[in-house]
């Protein structure tokens, strides 16, 4: 600690300062759930759920719910390039594309 | 003096996107899930970045530990410039946001240049370095 460079030491508080004072702001709940896509079956829906916000996204800026509906479904700003936990993209309207089959895979609609 | 500017220099870059890291965890996370990369590699990254730059700053801030601070530097400049570099060469099947601190703003082309000049940076300040390595008796024994 003795031959510490002080002036150095000094950029690094002020390295911490900069990034506290620029610290993202706090995101939605953790807890809003959206569901985003579906597999549509004879007997009727099985849906998918998924946090968004556990992905970082949010909402108002990196999607956006359509409503009214009993489901969330997307509408994504195309400029911020995201794929969901599959590697698909949200470019546009997301009309469901995509959900889980019976066997609880993920599958896309052909 | 450049040689005493490229370390501040560094510090800075490795404390201000550690700590926004850090402050931002979720979001960092989220980042990174956002990556073409596998997910549990991504959570796993999402700690192991901060912590490297936490000690790569670390070294740099001591005399003794200074070039292997600036190795590391060098070590983690090169990784994240071959990923960016990857990415505007279309290796992955689509280009993510580069949603890190400052660089949120920046396209990765400016992101690739930024990091580009640090590395060039980083390899000047290591050059006197090398070349006592070089000069050495017993290199030159070898």
């Amino acid at each position: 600690m003795r031959k510490i460079k002080w002036p150095l030491l000094l950029v690094a508080v002020f390295g911490v300062c900069a990034a506290y004072v620029n610290k993202p702001a706090p995101k939605a709940s953790p807890k809003d759930i959206h569901t985003y896509s579906y597999w549509y079956t004879a007997s009727g829906h099985m849906y998918y759920g998924f946090d968004c916000t556990s992905l970082g996204w949010i909402q108002g800026l990196d999607y956006d719910c359509i409503y009214p509906s009993s489901i969330c479904t997307f509408a994504a700003d195309p400029t911020r390039s995201h794929s969901d936990a599959t590697g698909n993209y949200f470019f546009t309207w997301d009309v469901p594309v995509a959900g889980i089959n019976y066997d609880g895979a993920f599958q896309l609609f052909p | 003096m450049l040689r005493g500017l490229i370390p501040a220099l560094l510090v800075l870059l490795f404390t201000y996107t550690s700590a926004d890291k850090l402050f931002g965890l979720e979001t960092f996370t989220g980042s990174l899930y956002n990556q073409p990369i596998p997910h549990r590699l991504a959570f796993l990254l999402s700690r192991i970045i901060p912590i490297a730059e936490i000690l790569t700053a670390g070294c740099l801030l001591f005399p003794r530990t200074q070039r292997i601070g600036l190795y590391a530097s060098l070590f983690l400049l090169t990784i994240f410039t071959v990923y960016i570099a990857a990415i505007l060469l279309h290796f992955f099947r689509k280009i993510p946001c580069s949603c890190a601190g400052i660089f949120r703003h920046i396209t990765w082309q400016q992101h690739l240049w930024i990091n580009l000049l640090l590395l060039v940076l980083t390899g000047l300040a290591l050059l006197p370095a090398l070349g006592r390595h070089l000069r050495s008796p017993l290199n030159h024994s070898i």
